[in-house]
């Protein structure tokens, strides 16, 4: 059985390998900097041609995604990030959720520790009763 | 001056006799002022539908005089769109909101009992209608008047001018008034501290979140078919605003559960009430006002100012009636084991309201940012992306798990029965995810959604045959009918599970391609040829439309043929769009646009979605789901209760 489990993880993680970078994969991240404001996936002109022509040549270079993005926006400036820089201020945006669960987690935690609840009613059939309540 | 203005006027007046006859009837134990106060809501409901109906006439009647009308609508629109034009602007969006929350009260009062919490939840709901006849009244006039009669109106915006346009937002207005409803008894069970609230809160929480559930579904296909960008759902402001109260409300949904069943997480469900609440308002001002844009729009909107107070002046309300209600609202246990279905829902509510907190922070974040830096960031769909993903991926898993969870204490060899099929399930879903040959996050969607879909089935047949037991013999369907709140939720549940996996397939399989086609040129798409077989042209008074002719073949059969067109409008700003069209094989679309033409060959963009159709069928499910769950009693009363009382004895 271990054997299957271990085999299943090692496709899995083959899978995981085997994609090899494609523009779709950078321009998702990526805004057109023809000034339309939207992100180079879905705009269709003659910018955003030039902007993919650009990432399909540093694919071919060899480069990674990361080096792509951080070589557009030495081109464009930062206002090419489809996503903020995880610096300065912008941190605060992509760690907050992290931050929120982590919160939640713990309040969590407290509530399962505390086991003395009472049992009221079934929700399922307050509503029928609620409602009989109601008719009379 | 007009006589719609003056019938807003008379409705502010009446409801604030309203707020007066119920707060000092109240406050005196005195039936008779609450009844006035009753009344008063009645003549408030009639002048604001009389004050609509007002309106709908003037766009009918090209009333140009009218400057709303004059903004929003034409001579040669049609008179669908002329009815439809009512709420394209903020001043009619407004309108539509004081008149269905009029609706609610009215229906409120119709079939609730006459007690306390229904004239708490009168006055709370009235204090808003106020607020909303205040700004029709003042900065939101609809019937404010130009001065001159013009030739012609400005005209509706074409992306405006379709049949989804027309459900969007009445859909998403209807779940919006709801949720002041929810608010206003959430708010007034507390000020009573009695628990009853969330038994009559519940249909009105369930109501309000199939609407807002059908409002995001209508924006979603709007913007999918008219906006022609070829996606669904972008993470736009405007869009976030509509989905952040059904996230919250889908919480409430859930945790108002435990409040009947234990009689605990009473801050928890003010809370979760207010912040619905507070992202309603929230939405109506981001959408009506632009504000999003820019920082500097804060001071542009003329809405800004009172909206800001509305903000300020809920949460405000709420917290002085936590202070107030302390002692009812204390923390009480609510878990005799972490093993149960409660506390499955306190994780559902975290994954939830972490969602929602998460939009919320993207959507406002661009300000922040520009308030900041002066720079003003782009919060596009990587980062929802990258931190929703993980967040939905969770969420199915817990919806399985929280199927297979009983109320009160699993005991662990019934559990490893009840999760043994999901599991070997969810192995068979990566293992048939590796032999296709699919994406990692691809596999990893189908495996969790065959997860939670086995739990389902299994609990449904389970569930099924245990109530058998328990209820004498009585047959499957009067089961249902009887648990129907908790079979509304597994159906619910089940479109939530389609409408994942339509959204997945959509962003892990989906191809598209750009390509400039000659006339009579073939290309393949999938498994689909294209032959482009030129450009046609039609003018009627509205507008000029320029349509590619688009043959569709499939193993060597005519299928269809496709006609995406451009339209150049006539009116206004002479806007020119794009219009999809699509050839359906259901669950997949191929979805053209055309992106441009030259004599004998013209610009394309062709995708294929293969799980598309999932979400809308998914949207469906789930407010099915919703609207079963909230099959009155009475309804059912003869065919399941009399024949199991018959059983019984």
């Amino acid at each position: 059985m271990k054997k299957y489990i271990f085999l299943l993880f090692y496709m899995i993680l083959s899978t995981v390998n085997a994609q090899a970078l494609t523009v779709n994969d950078v321009q998702k991240d990526v805004i057109c900097s023809c000034g339309c404001g939207m992100v180079l996936e879905s705009c269709n002109c003659g910018t955003a041609d030039r902007m993919r022509n650009e990432i399909r040549e540093m694919i071919n270079q060899g480069m990674s995604k990361e080096e792509i993005i951080e070589e557009l926006q030495a081109m464009y400036g930062k206002e090419v990030l489809a996503n903020p820089p995880k610096e300065g201020i912008f941190i605060g945006l992509w760690y907050y959720p992290v931050f929120a669960v982590g919160i939640g987690v713990a309040i969590i935690y407290v509530l399962l520790r505390r086991r003395n609840a009472e049992w009221y009613a079934d929700p399922d059939e307050v509503i029928n009763e609620e409602e009989y309540d109601l008719e009379h | 001056m007009d006589i719609g203005q003056i019938i807003i006027y008379l409705a502010l007046l009446s409801s604030l006799y309203s707020v007066w006859a119920y707060y000092s009837g109240i406050n005196s134990k005195n039936p008779k002022l609450l009844y006035y106060g009753e009344r008063a809501i009645y003549l408030t409901s009639f002048l604001v539908l009389a004050a609509s109906l007002l309106l709908w006439y003037y766009f009918l009647t090209d009333n140009f005089w009218i400057e709303y009308v004059a903004s929003y609508s034409s001579r040669n629109l049609s008179d669908f769109y002329k009815f439809t034009a009512f709420w394209a602007g903020s001043d009619g969006s407004l309108l539509l909101w004081a008149l269905f929350l009029a609706g609610y009260m009215v229906a409120y009062l119709r079939i609730e009992k006459k007690d306390l919490l229904s004239a708490y939840t009168m006055l709370v709901s009235m204090l808003v209608m106020v607020y909303f006849l205040l700004l029709l009244s003042t900065v939101s006039n609809p019937f404010q008047g130009l001065g001159f009669l013009p030739v012609d109106g400005i005209g509706l915006n074409p992306l405006l001018q379709t049949p989804e346009m027309a459900a969007h937002p009445t859909t998403l207005f209807v779940g919006y008034a709801g949720s002041a409803i929810v608010f206003a008894l959430a708010v007034s069970g507390v000020l009573i501290a009695d628990d009853k609230w969330v038994l009559r809160a519940r249909k009105w929480i369930v109501f309000t979140w199939v609407w807002l559930t059908q409002g995001i579904f209508w924006g979603a296909i709007w913007a999918y078919k008219v906006l022609g960008w070829g996606g669904y759902w972008g993470w736009d402001p405007v869009e976030n605003a509509s989905l952040l109260p059904w996230i919250t409300l889908s919480a409430l949904m859930h945790s108002i559960m435990i409040q009947e069943a234990r009689r605990g997480m009473k801050l928890w469900n003010i809370i979760l009430a207010f912040i619905t609440f507070e992202f309603v308002i929230l939405g109506t001002f981001i959408t009506r006002s632009g504000v999003i844009s820019s920082v500097h729009a804060f001071g542009q909107s003329n809405l800004t100012p009172p909206f800001m107070i509305m903000l300020f002046l809920i949460p405000l309300a709420t917290l002085w009636v936590i202070y107030e209600r302390k002692d009812y609202i204390k923390s009480q246990d609510i878990v005799e084991s972490p093993l149960s279905k409660e506390a499955t829902f306190l994780f559902n509510n975290l994954i939830l309201v972490a969602s929602a907190l998460t939009v919320f922070w993207g959507t406002i974040f661009p300000l922040i940012s520009e308030g900041i830096t002066g720079f003003k960031v782009t919060i596009g769909p990587p980062f929802y992306n990258q931190v929703i993903t993980p967040l939905s991926f969770a969420l199915i898993v817990l919806l399985g798990l929280c199927i297979a969870f009983p109320w009160r204490r699993a005991h662990g060899k019934e559990l490893v029965d009840r999760l043994k099929i999901p599991s070997v399930a969810f192995i068979i879903g990566l293992g048939a995810g590796l032999i296709l040959q699919l994406r990692i996050e691809m596999i990893l969607a189908t495996s969790v959604f065959l997860f939670a879909l086995t739990t389902h089935i299994r609990q449904y047949i389970r569930d099924t045959s245990a109530f058998k037991d328990q209820y004498g013999n009585l047959s499957s369907i009067k089961i249902i009918l009887r648990r129907r709140r908790r079979y509304g939720g597994y159906t619910a549940h089940l479109g939530i599970l389609i409408v994942f996996m339509g959204v997945a397939g959509g962003i892990y399989t989906q191809t598209y391609e750009d390509v400039i086609m000659s006339v009579n040129e073939q290309r393949v798409f999938g498994e689909y040829t294209l032959i482009y077989r030129g450009l046609g042209f039609k003018e009627d008074n509205l507008k000029i439309t320029w349509y590619a002719n688009i043959e569709v073949w499939k193993d060597g059969k005519f299928v269809t043929v496709l006609r995406p067109a451009i339209e150049k409008y006539k009116t206004g700003n002479e806007e020119e769009i794009r219009r999809v069209d699509l050839y359906t094989e259901f669950p997949k679309d191929l979805f053209v646009i055309l992106n441009g033409a030259e004599q004998n060959r013209a610009l394309f963009e062709v995708k294929i979605d293969p799980t598309v159709n999932l979400i809308w069928l998914g949207s469906w499910i789930l407010t099915f789901g919703g609207i079963f769950a909230l099959i009155p009693r009475k309804f059912v009363k003869e065919f399941v209760f009399k024949s199991e009382s018959e059983v019984e004895t």
